[in-house]
C-alpha cells in the first residue's frame, strides 16, 4: 500500500514540474531584424468540434493551432507568441494534466515552449504576462504589433459556462481588454491590430472596449464559421512593401475570400479604425447613448442599422470598411447590405 | 480470514468504488454541455452525409425533412417531461425556431422560396454549417442538457 502511495506521490510531482523546453540552444541570438510581433490566444475550453466534407471529426481549436504555427514558422522577421487555452483532462483519472500550452518563435524558429496549469480565471493574466515578460525581445527596430484571439463569442458581461472543463469561471470582454491593455504596457505602443476571431463581438461595446489598445480592430459583427479569420493570410501583407494601412485591408479581404470559398452560411467582417471610431464610441457610451448592452445572449444579435436609422453616426459608418457576403439561404439571402455593427435585439437606444 | 476482516475488507472496497465513481462523475460534470452540442454537430453531420449520399432530390428532401422534424419532435418531447426555467425556455425555442425555419425553406412554407432541388447539397452543408456556428448551448443548465442529450441519443437516433 505504502509503495503505491509512493508511486502515485511521486507521479503527481512529476505532473506538477516545470516542463519549460527551450527547444532551440541559439534562442538568444535569434534576434536580429525583429519587425513584428504576435500574440496569439486559442481557447480550446469548449466545444470546437466540427465535421469536413469527409465526415471526419476535427477539433476547430487545433485546426487554427496548426495554422497559427504555421505563421509562425514563414514569418520572417517576427517575434510570436502562443497561448493555447486546452480542455482539463487527468492522468490514470486522478491527476489533472496542465491544461495550457505556450510557444515562443523568433524568426521562425521554435525557441522556447511550456505547459503549464490555468489558476482560477479562464486567462490567468499573471501567468500569461509573465511568459510575456521574461520571453520578449525589447528591440527598438519593432514596427509592428498584432493581437489575435479566437473562440467562441466573447460575451459581455459574465456567462458561466464559457469554459467547459470549468463552468464556473467567468469571462467578458472586460476580463481580456485587461489582459490587452498589459500587453500594449509590455510592448509600449498601441497594437496595429486586434483580431478579433470569434462571433458577434463586432458589436459597440466590444469595440469600445478594445479599441483604446489598437489602431485596427477586425472582428465580426454576425456569426463566424468556426470562429475562423486565417491568420495565414497575414504572412504575404507583413512581407510586403505595403503601408500600415494596406497591409490589414488586404489581411482583411484574403480572410474574406477564403471564409466565402467553404461556407454557405453569412459572412460579414468589419475592420474598424480606431481614429474614426473611438471618439465617437467614447461620446455614445459617455452620454449614455448607447449602454452596455448585456441581454439575453439567445435573443442574438442583428445589423444596428435595423434597428434604427440614425443608430449609426456617419463618422462611424466612415470609420469601419465591411466584407460582406449574405448567406446562401434563410431569411438574410437577400439581404445585400451590412452596417460592420452588430447590436443585441434587445438592445436600449436612448 | 475472520468476519472482522471481511466486513473491513468490503467496507475498503465500498469506499474505494465510491471514491472512484465520485471522482469520475466530477471529472464529466463539467462536459455535458460539449457532449450534448458534440452530438448535435455529429447528428448533422451524418444527416449532411446522407443527403449528399442519396441518389435523387426526392430522397435527399426525405432525409432533410426528417432530420429536421425529429429534431424538433425531440425538443418538443423535452418541454412535456421537463419543467424549463425561463432562461431553458427562451433556449429550446430559439433552437426549434430555428430547425422550423429551415424546415419552412425546404419546403417553400411561410412565405419561403422552395429550396431547388440541384440546391439541396448545399442546403445540407448550410444546415450543418449554421448548427456548427451555433454559440447558444453554453448557459443551458446541468439538468436540461442531460435531458437534452437523452432524447437526442435515445429518441432521435
Amino acid at each position: 500500500m505504502k509503495r503505491i502511495l509512493i508511486i502515485l506521490i511521486s507521479i503527481q510531482f512529476f505532473l506538477l514540474s516545470c516542463n519549460k523546453n527551450i527547444v532551440n540552444d541559439k534562442a538568444n541570438s535569434i534576434t536580429g531584424n525583429i519587425k513584428n510581433r504576435m500574440f496569439f490566444i486559442i481557447h480550446g475550453d469548449g466545444s470546437y468540434l466540427f465535421h469536413n466534407q469527409n465526415g471526419n471529426a476535427l477539433e476547430a481549436d487545433q485546426e487554427i493551432l496548426k495554422k497559427v504555427i504555421y505563421t509562425a514558422q514563414n514569418s520572417n522577421n517576427s517575434e510570436v507568441f502562443i497561448f493555447h487555452l486546452k480542455k482539463e483532462k487527468h492522468f490514470l483519472f486522478f491527476f489533472p494534466k496542465k491544461d495550457r500550452d505556450f510557444y515562443h518563435f523568433r524568426n521562425g524558429q521554435l525557441i522556447a515552449e511550456e505547459s503549464y496549469f490555468s489558476k482560477g480565471n479562464i486567462l490567468s493574466t499573471n501567468s500569461e504576462m509573465s511568459k510575456v515578460k521574461s520571453e520578449i525581445n525589447n528591440s527598438q527596430d519593432i514596427i509592428h504589433n498584432y493581437f489575435f484571439y479566437y473562440g467562441h463569442e466573447i460575451p459581455e458581461t459574465d456567462v458561466i459556462g464559457y469554459n467547459s472543463s470549468y463552468p464556473d469561471r467567468k469571462f467578458n470582454i472586460d476580463s481580456l481588454s485587461v489582459l490587452i491593455k498589459m500587453l500594449s504596457e509590455v510592448i509600449n505602443d498601441r497594437f496595429d491590430l486586434i483580431t478579433l476571431s470569434t462571433c458577434n463581438n463586432g458589436n459597440p461595446y466590444s469595440i469600445y472596449k478594445t479599441l483604446p489598445y489598437s489602431r485596427f480592430i477586425l472582428a465580426s459583427p454576425g456569426d463566424l464559421h468556426l470562429s475562423y479569420i486565417d491568420c495565414r493570410n497575414l504572412i504575404n501583407p507583413i512581407n510586403s512593401s505595403l503601408s500600415l494601412e494596406n497591409q490589414i485591408i488586404k489581411f482583411a479581404q484574403t480572410s474574406f475570400d477564403s471564409l466565402i470559398s467553404h461556407t454557405n452560411t453569412i459572412v460579414v467582417l468589419s475592420l474598424y479604425n480606431s481614429n474614426l471610431v473611438f471618439p465617437e464610441l467614447q461620446e455614445l457610451f459617455d452620454n449614455g447613448k448607447f449602454s452596455k448592452l448585456a441581454g439575453n445572449k439567445y435573443e442574438g444579435f442583428i445589423d444596428c442599422s435595423r434597428l434604427s436609422d440614425n443608430l449609426l453616426s456617419p463618422q462611424l459608418k466612415a470609420g469601419t470598411k465591411v466584407y460582406y457576403r449574405a448567406p446562401m439561404f434563410g431569411k438574410m439571402k437577400n439581404i445585400k447590405s451590412h452596417s460592420g455593427w452588430g447590436c443585441p435585439s434587445n438592445i436600449i437606444i436612448r | 480470514m475472520n468476519i472482522k476482516e471481511k466486513v473491513m475488507k468490503r467496507l475498503g472496497f465500498l469506499m474505494l468504488s465510491f471514491l472512484l465513481l465520485s471522482l469520475t462523475a466530477k471529472m464529466y460534470a463539467g462536459n455535458n454541455g460539449e457532449i450534448i452540442e458534440n452530438k448535435v454537430k455529429e447528428y448533422f453531420s451524418d444527416m449532411n452525409a446522407k443527403v449528399k449520399a442519396a441518389d435523387n432530390p426526392i430522397e435527399k428532401r426525405n432525409i432533410l425533412n426528417h432530420s429536421l422534424q425529429k429534431l424538433n419532435d425531440g425538443f418538443t418531447k423535452l418541454e412535456s417531461i421537463y419543467k424549463m426555467n425561463n432562461n431553458e425556455k427562451t433556449f429550446v425555442n430559439s433552437f426549434k425556431n430555428n430547425l422550423s425555419e429551415k424546415y419552412a425553406e425546404l419546403n417553400g412554407l411561410n412565405g419561403y422560396e422552395k429550396v431547388k432541388d440541384n440546391d439541396l447539397n448545399k442546403f445540407a452543408d448550410y444546415v450543418q454549417q449554421d448548427m456548427e456556428v451555433a454559440d447558444q448551448y453554453v448557459t443551458i443548465s446541468i439538468t436540461a442538457l442531460l435531458l437534452i442529450a437523452i432524447l437526442v441519443i435515445l429518441l432521435v437516433r
